[in-house]
């Protein structure tokens, strides 16, 4: 036995060779435990794999990999694991899972959080120690450290006091591509741990990223990659067909899966969100077999039946602006309705996102906005003065030739506050005073996130705004004060 | 020891009995000064029932937007628990329950909304709440410490607990949520579990209250720190139920704008509209402006002016109301007999107080003087002289401005709902429109008026029914005794609407009679005949059907109503009491333009210095003040202006020909003029420029 462990120490010796090895890994990433001297409880430890295995489907390369890695409670793991994939593939649930069902030593850790490098150390610390902040007896305080150095102290401190010196601690660490903005020492030091506080530790680093994007600066320690693919359409069935309603068949369900699927796959593989379209759009589904309408074993019915549905959730897919109770409510509020009143209540419903009620001058404010943003300056003449129609043509054309330089391709340029003024007081009808209400809505624009005030140049003396509205908002803001705006805009004449 | 031995000199702050400022401080003690505080007390009394007649409509409308908000962070956490935390952990896919408030773009009006959404949540839902604001957040850590430090501060969970809560402070605890969460822990978890056995039932609804965080301006966060703030938070789901409210003041893809799909997708969104603020606003015209209750009113031009600002402005129902502050508390400072515009029940009491001096006042006003005239000769004498017949005449010619009230706005209810719906709308479409035009002049004679009495006059007849109905409806609401004999008039005309289907069967017979004798034409001879029978019987009048008839009755019967009713204010006697109308101290106020007026100093000083005497005619003369010559010099200018072709042309202004000596030019000049040039940058005028040597900008134009 103890032979065996020296073995695999001396493969983690030999971590900068590690392509040699991950191979060899992946060649044997069918369950290898290593044979406890007590059968018994090995037995315990297959069954709580097989279990793991069993609640997470598609991942067992990855699960037998790390187990593997982890190997035996006191048995020395590579010194940093680095698990990486896209969003919702499974990194955090692989690990928390195996951590909780193994009943590892472990600290969970989102670096998201750690907006100062204490913060890290000290939760490190005092996760591991199990400080209650509010405890009654107050004679346990808080642990403090501020550096590295600090914290490689207390880190082998902690660990002798709570007898974890005898087992593997992991330290998770999600988000890990954060740890990259923080002080140019941290990464190192955590990939070096194992090392610098020579005791038995594991970081596990998740990320979205890959590890090249890691590399910089010095003192690296290459950890073990491991990296989770995307699930595809098959595994992606397999993990939703998990949720299935109890007093549900499961062909049944399977096959509102795939017809989701069908639809969604091609513009969405978050398995989140088809997690999220599948739940809400179930109910609708399942009604006509509540209702008697239809057997779950009518496909072609069901599919009619949800078909238009799914095609109306299709254009906010990813946008998360109705709770999955909210919709429910209103698809039952349009189900009495006819369809074609359906319709047209669901699109107010959805595409009423883009209206924008703004007062009277402050449209016309926004209209100029957009004008002085995407029209060159030296335009202004032709567009704003009286009696200029002659030009107009010869410069049409040449602006169809050069269509490339499209200002709405270039995006928005930056203008000074009177080429504003003078803009609103061309287009606006009526005399308008320049009170300070009009100035405010300069300023109520900005705070809208409508315009935003260039940072670059001096920003009370000649201030600079530039227009963010799109196309399309600006269009309709435009038409509701009966102004043709696509007539003042130099790529469109 | 001698503890006073320091050598050191200090400034040391000692707190003053706290000053409130009182009337008196500000007012003269001369005449002028007891009058006002005699108005002083109505204005205010006024003021305070408008007031809280406001606060009631106020928290009527947010009761409705937030009602359905507040059943959603209640039951949004209502699965939460802290006990088994196996099973919690398990479900993976967790969203954060979000609340997208759409709050339109009213800005100013947001504060108070906010307010009193955070009131009412910590009221009815949970006392734990949180509002932040995107000043207050530029980074993640501020944040979390503004989250923590309100919730955990929050006095309503202090009072119950031990002492030794309070020592959470922000210093000794790390600022996270994981405190946050901690706290959460010891504090509902340990506290609760002998409530819990105590009484079961009301208690387990709020064993977990949730965490609400409130962010009141959702655009204007920093979307770096918004979105790691929401990543954190829903790291902490299982520990902590937190709610998200959003409020947002364009639309919903503001969220989509700030927040890529990783963060939102950790959202589970619930979108609320708040009601436009234009709704808010008819209601609040309807029940403090258009109301016989307060007899303070604003007049046409100031009335359209606060209309105005916030329609074309701000959409702020919260500015309007400050305008609406500001006409009354004119009103009371500067009309010298406002203290009469009071209550009905008080009018006796406070003509009768009044002395010959303020009898006097009332006779100078326009109006009273017209009413004099229009009086038979033998009363004019005693009205301007006899001091107790004119105060019988005053009291009861303010009565009867309460009576016209009383009538004025069912009636104009009541034009309104006919007119609401015809085409094109010749009278608007909001009540507040009619309103205005009654305020203007005498509504009946107007051009729009007698357009869609035209129009009225061709409606079909259940349209009619339906209007007649709804004036009905109008007319009786609440308890208008004034005109009681109206609604008994439309009834019995709805009663002849029922009748008239047998009137239209007599009807049929005779119109086919008529028919049957007009396409008896006689054989005629000739063309020219035919042409002149066939002319003579289109000038015979149609005859009318019997509904026709009937429609025109009631017309004409609503019209008589209007011309009795609908006068404007302006013509009657001692409208001045009550109508405010002084629309230039108004929008100088509310609407200001500082351009315009330091354009005006500038390039006419005499109109604030009356010492300067100068042609208007002349533009340039030597006694204005040197900033307005070197004003008016560089509007002359370009671009870029040279400083030494400038002081040139002021030297030239200032000195008359003969002493003027461009060689060698006197100081004191250059430094006036320097101070001058130096005065005009100080005002945004001009600008240094690096451009160009001895040169500087010119920074506006114009007239923006």
């Amino acid at each position: 036995m103890k032979a065996r462990i020296h073995i695999l120490y001396a493969d983690q010796l030999t971590w900068g060779l590690s392509t040699v090895f991950r191979q060899a890994v992946d060649i044997r990433y069918q369950p290898l435990y290593i044979i406890d001297m007590d059968s018994a409880s090995s037995e315990d430890f297959e069954t709580i794999i097989d279990e793991i295995l069993e609640e997470i489907p598609c991942r067992q390369k990855q699960i037998s990999t790390l187990v593997s890695l982890f190997g035996k409670r006191a048995h020395c793991t590579p010194g940093a694991i680095f698990l990486y994939g896209h969003a919702s593939t499974g990194k955090s649930l692989v690990v928390n899972t195996l951590m909780d069902k193994l009943k590892l030593p472990f600290v969970i850790l989102n670096c998201v959080e750690c907006y100062s490098q204490r913060f890290l150390y000290e939760h490190i610390l005092n996760s591991l120690h199990q400080t209650d902040l509010f405890a009654v007896n107050e004679s346990v305080s808080r642990i403090k450290c501020e550096n590295m150095n600090d914290f490689i102290r207390l880190f082998k401190q902690v660990l002798s006091q709570k007898g974890l010196d005898k087992e593997t601690v992991y330290i998770i660490m999600d988000k890990a591509e954060r740890m990259r903005d923080m002080e140019s020492n941290i990464l190192p030091a955590f990939l070096r741990l194992q090392e610098l506080s020579s005791s038995n530790v594991c970081v596990i680093l998740l990320s979205e990223i890959v590890w090249e994007k890691f590399r910089w600066g010095t003192g690296f320690a290459e950890p073990y990659v491991l990296h989770f693919p995307e699930y595809k359409k098959d595994e992606l069935l397999q993990i939703l067909s998990k949720g299935c309603p109890t007093d549900f068949p499961e062909s049944c369900y399977v096959m509102y899966l795939n017809l989701v699927l069908s639809v969604f796959h091609h513009v969405c593989r978050d398995l989140r969100e088809i997690q999220h379209l599948v739940n809400l759009n179930f109910m609708k589904f399942a009604e006509p077999i509540r209702n008697g309408e239809a057997t779950s074993k009518d496909s072609k019915k069901l599919w009619k039946n949800i078909e238009p549905h799914l095609k109306k959730a299709l254009p906010t897919v990813y946008l998360r602006e109705v709770s999955s109770s909210q919709w429910q409510r209103y698809q039952a509020e349009n189900a009495g309705d006819t369809e074609q009143e359906n319709t047209s209540q669901n699109l107010q419903g959805l595409s009423h996102r883009c209206h924008v009620d703004l007062p009277y001058y402050t449209k016309y404010l926004l209209i100029a906005a957009y004008l002085a943003s995407y029209n060159p300056a030296k335009t202004d003449k032709r567009f704003f003065a009286k009696h200029t129609g002659k030009k107009t043509k010869k410069i049409s054309q040449t602006a169809k030739f050069r269509w490339e330089a499209s200002n709405h391709v270039l995006g928005p340029k930056a203008f000074p506050l009177d080429r504003l003024m003078a803009i609103f007081y061309s287009i606006v009808e009526g005399k308008v005073a320049p009170t300070a209400n009009i100035f405010m809505q300069i300023t109520s624009l900005v705070s809208l996130h409508m315009l935003t005030l260039d940072p670059r140049d001096d920003q009370i003396i000649t201030p600079k705004y530039k227009c963010l509205v799109s196309l399309d908002l600006i269009k309709s803001v435009a038409r509701t004060v009966n102004f043709d705006v696509v007539r003042y805009l130099y790529d469109f004449v | 020891m001698d503890t006073a031995g320091s050598v050191s000199k200090g400034c040391f702050a000692f707190k003053g009995k706290k000053k409130v400022a009182k009337l008196e401080n500000y007012l003269s003690d001369d005449e002028f000064g007891q009058s006002v505080v005699k108005r002083h007390q109505v204005g205010q009394d006024m003021w305070t029932e408008i007031d809280t007649q406001i606060q009631i409509l106020q928290e009527e409308l947010n009761s409705r937007i937030f009602d359905d908000l507040l059943t959603f962070a209640a039951d949004s956490c209502s699965t939460f628990t802290l006990d088994n935390l196996e099973t919690s952990k398990t479900m993976v896919y967790r969203e954060i329950p979000t609340a997208a408030l759409v709050t339109g773009v009213n800005t100013p009006d947001h504060g108070v909304m906010f307010a009193t959404l955070v009131s009412l949540l910590k009221e009815r839902v949970s006392p734990l709440v949180a509002i932040l604001k995107s000043k207050d957040c530029q980074n993640v850590k501020n944040t979390i410490s503004k989250t923590l430090s309100q919730m955990v501060d929050n006095p309503q969970l202090l009072h119950d607990e031990d002492e030794k809560e309070e020592e959470l402070t922000q210093k000794n605890l790390p600022l996270t949520l994981s405190t946050l969460a901690q706290w959460y822990k010891h504090k509902f978890k340990s506290k609760l579990s002998p409530k819990k056995r105590r009484s079961k039932g009301d208690d387990l609804k709020h064993k977990y209250p949730p965490a609400i965080v409130v962010l009141q301006d959702f655009e204007s966060f920093l979307p770096h720190v918004i979105q790691d703030f929401i990543t954190i938070a829903s790291s902490y789901l299982h520990q902590l139920p937190i709610v998200f409210v959003f409020g947002i003041a364009t639309t919903i893809s503001a969220v989509h704008s700030l927040l890529p799909n990783a963060v939102s997708s950790l959202l589970c969104m619930e979108k609320f509209m708040a009601p436009p603020s234009s709704e808010y606003l008819t209601m609040l015209i309807n029940q403090i402006v258009m109301t016989p209750e307060y007899p303070f009113k604003i007049g046409a031009r100031v009335f359209q002016l606060l209309l105005d600002i916030f329609l074309y402005h701000d959409f702020s129902v919260l500015n309007f109301v400050k305008g609406f502050r500001f006409s009354l508390l004119d009103h009371y400072l500067n009309m010298p007999l406002s203290h009469l515009c009071c209550p009905l029940k008080e009018i006796h009491k406070k003509v009768k107080v009044m002395d010959a001096e303020e009898v006097e006042t009332i006779r100078q006003l326009p109006s009273f003087m017209r009413f004099v005239e229009e009086n038979p000769a033998s009363n004019q004498p005693k009205l301007l002289l006899d001091e107790k017949f004119a105060k019988e005449a005053i009291v009861d010619l303010l009565e009867k401005m309460h009576t016209y009230h009383m009538t004025l706005f069912p009636v104009l209810q009541c034009l309104h709902k006919l007119v609401c719906k015809l085409p094109k709308h010749p009278l608007g479409k909001q009540q507040r429109e009619v309103y205005s035009l009654v305020l203007e002049s005498n509504i009946f004679e107007t051009d729009a008026y007698k357009q869609s009495m035209e129009l009225l006059r061709m409606l079909a007849k259940d349209e009619l029914e339906e209007m007649l109905k709804q004036s009905i409806d109008v007319l009786m609401e609440k308890d208008r005794k004034a005109i009681t004999y109206l609604p008994t008039d439309l009834s019995l005309f709805m009663d002849r609407f029922n009748t008239l289907d047998d009137l239209i069967g007599e009807e049929e017979d005779k119109g086919a009679e008529d028919e049957s004798s007009l396409k008896v034409i006689p054989k005629q001879k000739n063309m020219y005949e035919l042409r002149q029978t066939l002319k003579e019987m289109k000038k015979k009048k149609k005859k009318l059907s019997p509904y026709e008839k009937l429609r025109s009755e009631i017309i004409d019967y609503f019209d008589s109503v209007f011309r009795k009713y609908l006068i404007c204010p302006k013509n009657l006697p001692l409208h001045e009491i009550f109508y405010y109308d002084a629309i230039g101290t108004v929008k100088k106020y509310l609407n200001a333009s500082p351009r315009s007026a330091t354009q005006l100093a500038l390039s006419n000083p005499q109109y604030h210095l009356q010492s300067i005497n100068c042609d208007e005619e002349e533009n340039l003369s030597s006694a204005m003040p040197d900033i307005c010559i070197v004003y008016k010099l560089h509007l002359e200018c370009g671009m870029f202006i040279n400083l030494y072709d400038w002081l040139q042309a002021f030297i030239t202004v200032i000195s008359s020909d003969a002493e003027f000596d461009p060689k060698n030019p006197d100081q004191v000049l250059q430094a006036r003029f320097i101070r001058a040039v130096s005065e005009l940058q100080f005002l945004g005028f001009i600008m240094p420029t690096k451009r160009k040597t001895d040169h500087v900008v010119r920074l506006t134009w114009g007239n923006c």
